[in-house]
């Protein structure tokens, strides 16, 4: 087989190259002179390197659900549900989580009610939260967030939430609410 | 309903609850717990309200179409006023 990269710039093949360039109609991966592992997990770039693919790769998913209505009437932020809750451990401290969490809420009175996600005690929404609903009202509420947790760490994402006067729910008429987590290559 | 016991002994406590466990209660913030007996005693009283609040609703439905009636409209009337 014709080496089709030499490793003189001015290489210049000789016949018997040509003639085996001339009637392969294909190059086996073995033969590129490129750097980097070839197999079955990398991809050849366009700087000559085998690689694993980039940033972007969901590397892992965690995903769990409740079923039953939660409420407070809590003015500081408390745990929503025990059970919308998921830990994941980062494989490594530059990549990212992102979080998705869905329900039904539900609050009472001529109040605000508040929403917010922690990871584990910090609340990675503004100070009132990532979602507020205003007076009685039943509605679906979601929250999404890509987060630097910046550890290798076990780390906790949870739902919270909060009232200014009268009762907010979650997960309001035991519908079931969810929260994943993904991990997202840096 | 456990939330709205806790409100009519205390309307300015902190708490939070887990369905209707009445032992999943939280006392958020600092507020002073109650004795469960005391909020299992106004439970009876909340449903109370609330019923009585519902067939408020429906009696003042029928007095009003009854008075839109004596005014002399006509059921098909009343109706498309108040759909019943």
């Amino acid at each position: 087989m014709a080496k089709l990269i030499g490793n003189a710039p001015n290489q210049v093949p000789t016949n018997a190259d040509l003639g085996k360039m001339a009637f392969e109609d294909k190059v086996n991966v073995a033969n590129l002179n490129a750097t980097g592992t070839k197999d079955a997990t990398t991809f050849l770039r366009g700087d000559n390197t085998f690689a694993e693919a980039g940033g972007g790769k969901v590397l892992q998913v965690v995903t769990a659900t409740d079923s039953t209505e939660r409420s407070t009437t809590s003015t500081s932020f408390v745990t929503g549900s025990n059970t919308l809750s998921v830990s994941i451990t980062p494989s490594s401290a530059s990549n990212k989580i992102f979080v998705a969490v869905s329900s039904s809420i539900y609050g009472s009175g001529t109040f605000s009610f508040f929403y917010t996600i922690f990871r584990d005690a910090v609340n990675i929404g503004a100070s009132d939260g990532m979602q507020r609903l205003y007076t009685s009202l039943y509605v679906p509420m979601a929250m999404s967030i890509l987060d630097s947790p910046n550890t290798t760490s076990a780390t906790t994402y949870q739902v919270y939430m909060k009232s200014n006067g009268g009762t907010a729910a979650l997960n309001w008429g035991n519908l079931k609410g969810t929260i994943t987590a993904f991990e997202i290559a840096g | 309903m456990i939330i709205k016991a806790i409100l009519k002994i205390n309307p300015t406590a902190e708490v939070s609850v887990s369905g209707e466990d009445i032992n999943s209660i939280v006392w958020e913030n600092g507020t002073t717990p109650i004795p469960l007996a005391d909020i299992q005693a106004q439970i009876p009283i909340i449903e109370q309200e609330i019923a009585d609040e519902a067939q408020a609703k429906i009696d003042k439905k029928a007095s009003g179409k009854q008075k839109l009636l004596d005014l002399g409209l006509t059921k098909e009337e009343v109706k498309a006023l108040i759909g019943a």
